[in-house]
């Protein structure tokens, strides 16, 4: 069994590298027929990646110890669930699974871009045949799924306990579906350079792509944050780990993209530049993926050591310089259909939009690959955490924020400065009395928080007056009531309208970010029976944690679970109890701290179980007030429905799809 | 000598405070809150990028008593954070020192980020002007093919604005 997929696998790397060359050759010697063998050598390629991804879920489920990534990642007692996961739970397996998502994809883009893309096709399946190549190769020469061992185990290893919960189960597919997926805009990109199509062709293909990649990444993100404040126990949700750098570094360039194409599509400028970023994005998609599995910055996230560092590089290298040498010979092609009407204008926002994010991911980039450049250099071996990283970009981020609510305001081509102070006036209004209020009323008195509220007042407000004035001109025109006004509105211009929510989720976003890394408040005690501790922040007020024992949890038999009970009152009022865990693998000799909490939009109390003594007479608990932190992941929530909204197919689209199928297919298929 | 013992007195003066101030009994107990803000400065031995205070490790947990002792014999902040990067290295810190050869890291992306915008502000002017000079004398204010606003409807003016900007090019009629 385990042979066959390691034949797959071969074959399936033959096949994609046969389509790889052939597409190129039909496509300069036009030879259609090669053309459409390589089409269907690509479609190969995907089941036959399919075929060993079945095997190795079966090898997975029946539990096939004799199969060496199969006794590293799973073992009798893990539930069916944790078994069919457990596919992306180590370093093998997860490149198997990273192959064969981007087959998917790959085969996705053929399918449906097939008919109307003849010219730039051969190149976007030579290209995204050449990734999987290289993907599919180090599954078959280095990270083998399907290796044998010479015994037989009576049993695995199992699951790494720290992904034995279900935001770390979802979170690496949807992070690799986010990745994965920006092949295929980079694919459309260079096929556009290599063909000499300067048109914005590849970019309204690739729009929808580049937006659901996004949202993925952004999702992914997302979840591994909520993954960590929920499991990790250490309060918090984003540690500037080199792993999570690598996955906000895209990101990071991939944000600019999103909004300079709209200079591309609106106004034929930025060709260049738009190229540039995304071959970037791609690039960094691949180097983080490098950054990730090799090893060479220590992180919690790293993958065991392995050959894969070198080939990685090599690939990258390769990558980047075909890419540039496309890019500069292609230069004169891409020349500006327009010219900058003005130095106030939605143009230079943008412009200036693309500067900060892209200092943004300077900075990060720089600080994740330091530790790296300051040894070899120097010999000094130093850790790059958290307060680079924050003091760093701070100033950036409250930038973007300003940004996201000053450009909205600013015309195409030509603003007057007039008029744009005019609509500025209540905004920024609005965001000073946010200020005021929040220093004399609230109390708040650090400045970055100050200043960073104040900034989200003012943009938020920018953003309901432009939903507002939407809404009311629809309501004083067309005489529609406000909640269709406001259905119509978005449903009409949803890239916009979409992309509003989506400044309003990043906009809570930040609240619940400047809420808990000012106003955090922490202490630890060790109480014993009966006894109890207070923590108490000024904006949300005091609770007091009396401790009332330990008790050993229904605990599977691969764990010892033990729970600290607390009984919980708030202000003086009881207020349920909260009970922290701590679990013992057994196995793996690893203890996990998994946090209790109370929640509620003003804050959570968020309690671990440091430790006990004797059968826990006494034990050591550490509780956190974060403030505003829920609103980091209603944020999130918003984010996530904005770019749905901005991505959805159009209606009238897929209608018009529907219609000229239904006529193809002529007069046998009667029409409803 | 004499520091020291300043040292020690205004740490009992400071305990006494502190004493009188929580109404609990301290002295038996490390202060953990304390201890905690300082190992929140160095990082976590063994797993990288955790720092001391959040990480739930044996070893980290060891590191912890030890500042725990280093301040029960009176040290401050700043020296037990000297105690730690001296025997260690400076790799211990979580914010890397701006000095030295690690002053690039907290310099370079900085330079870069005005070295970008610098050129990014030089060729935004010389783009805008060279439009200037050669749109004097021309005398249409939109780009042909868009439609002049006529209406004299501010509210249908924004709707068609935002067409525009949406590159749409269609009018309102469309629903």
């Amino acid at each position: 069994m385990p042979n066959i997929g390691y034949v797959a696998l071969t074959l399936a790397l033959g096949l994609a590298v046969y389509a790889a060359v052939v597409s190129v050759v039909g496509a300069q010697r036009r030879l259609p027929e090669l053309i459409i063998s390589a089409r269907n050598a690509a479609f190969g390629v995907t089941g036959l990646v399919t075929l060993a991804v079945i095997i190795i879920e079966y090898l997975l489920i029946t539990g096939h110890y004799q199969t060496k990534y199969v006794a590293e990642v799973s073992n009798r007692a893990a539930p069916l669930f944790f078994r069919i996961t457990a596919l992306w739970g180590g370093q093998d397996g997860s490149l198997l699974f990273w192959s064969w998502l981007m087959s998917i994809f790959a085969a996705l883009v053929l399918f449906k871009k097939w008919g109307s893309m003849r010219i730039m096709m051969p190149y976007v399946v030579a290209v995204t045949q050449i990734t999987l190549a290289f993907f599919i190769g180090l599954v078959v020469f280095v990270a083998n799924p399907f290796e044998q061992l010479a015994f037989f185990p009576a049993d695995g290893s199992g699951l790494n306990p720290l992904l034995r919960h279900f935001g770390m189960i979802i979170h690496p597919p949807i992070l690799y579906i986010g990745f994965v997926s920006f092949v295929i805009p980079y694919a459309f990109a260079i096929a556009a350079l290599v063909t000499r199509q300067s048109g914005d062709l590849w970019i309204r293909t690739t729009r929808r792509w580049s937006l659901t990649a996004w949202l993925f990444l952004s999702l992914g993100l997302m979840l591994g944050g909520w993954w960590a404040y929920d499991v990790l126990g250490w309060g918090g949700y984003w540690g500037w780990d080199p792993v999570e750098n690598a996955s906000l570094i895209p990101w990071l360039v991939a944000t600019p993209f999103l909004h300079s194409v709209m200079m591309h599509e609106n106004r034929g400028m930025l060709k260049r530049w738009n190229m540039a970023l995304i071959i970037l994005t791609f690039s960094l998609v691949i180097e983080g993926t490098f950054l990730t599995r090799s090893g060479v910055v220590s992180s919690v996230h790293t993958f065991a050591q392995s050959a894969i560092g070198p080939l990685f590089l090599g690939f990258i290298v390769c990558m980047f310089g075909v890419s540039l040498y496309l890019f500069v010979t292609r230069w004169d092609d891409l020349n500006s259909d327009n010219e900058l009407d003005s130095l106030v204008s939605r143009e230079s926002a943008f412009l200036l939009n693309n500067l900060i994010f892209l200092g943004l991911a300077v900075i990060v980039w720089w600080g994740t690959h330091y530790p790296m450049f300051s040894e070899a250099l120097v010999g000094d071996r130093i850790v790059v955490g958290p307060p680079f990283f924050e003091q760093t970009t701070a100033p950036l981020w409250a930038i973007i924020v300003l940004l996201m609510g000053v450009a909205p305001l600013v015309p195409w081509r030509q603003a007057s400065l007039k008029r744009l102070g005019d609509s500025l006036l209540w905004p920024a209004a609005a965001g000073l009395v946010t200020m005021a209020l929040l220093y004399i009323v609230v109390g708040i008195k650090i400045f970055g928080a100050l200043l960073g509220l104040g900034l989200c007042g003012f943009t938020l407000a920018v953003t309901l007056i432009e939903y507002w004035r939407g809404v009311s001109a629809r309501h004083r025109s067309r005489g529609e009531s406000y909640p269709v006004a406001l259905k119509r509105l978005v449903a009409r211009n949803r890239r916009r309208y979409g992309g509003y929510l989506i400044h309003i989720g990043v906009i809570l976003v930040a609240i619940g970010i400047i809420g808990s890394r000012f106003y955090q408040v922490e202490t630890q005690q060790n109480l014993a029976i009966g006894e109890s501790m207070t923590i108490s922040s000024e904006f949300i007020g005091t609770y007091e944690l009396t401790y009332r024992g330990l008790r050993e949890g229904a605990s599977p038999d691969d764990r010892i679970i033990t729970e600290g009970i607390l009984d919980v009152s708030f202000n003086g009022r009881p207020a349920g109890q909260i009970i922290p865990v701590r679990e013992f693998f057994i196995v793996q000799q690893q203890p996990m701290t998994i946090p209790d909490k109370r929640s509620t939009l003003a804050d959570d109390l968020y309690v671990i179980l440091g430790g006990w003594e004797g059968t826990g007479e006494t034990a050591t608990f550490k509780a956190y007030i974060n403030p505003l932190i829920n609103w980091l992941w209603i944020g999130g929530f918003v984010f996530i429905f904005g770019t749905m909204i901005a991505a959805w197919p159009n209606p009238q689209e897929t209608g018009q799809r529907v219609a000229s199928k239904a006529k193809v297919r002529g007069a046998t298929v009667p029409a409803k | 000598m004499g520091l020291k013992l300043r040292i020690v007195s205004s740490l009992i003066l400071m305990m006494i405070g502190l004493v009188a101030f929580t109404g609990q009994a301290l002295a038996q107990e490390p202060d953990y809150d304390r201890i905690n803000a300082i190992a929140k400065n160095l990082n976590c031995p063994t797993c990288a990028g955790l720092n001391l205070a959040d990480c739930r490790t044996q070893t980290c947990a060891q590191w912890r008593g030890q500042i725990g002792d280093l301040v029960q014999d009176g040290y401050s902040d700043q020296e037990v954070l000297d105690f730690f990067s001296e025997r260690y290295g400076e790799q211990v810190l979580q914010a890397p020192p701006k000095s030295g050869f690690t002053l690039l890291l907290w310099v370079l992306p900085f330079i870069a980020i005005l070295a970008a915008g610098g050129w990014l502000a030089l060729a935004m002017r010389n783009w805008a002007n060279s439009k200037q000079t050669l749109a004097t004398g021309s005398t249409a204010p939109a780009s042909p093919g868009q439609p002049v606003l006529t209406s004299s409807d501010p509210a249908d003016d924004y709707l068609r604005q935002v067409d525009r900007d949406l590159g749409l090019g269609q009018g309102l009629d469309q629903t």
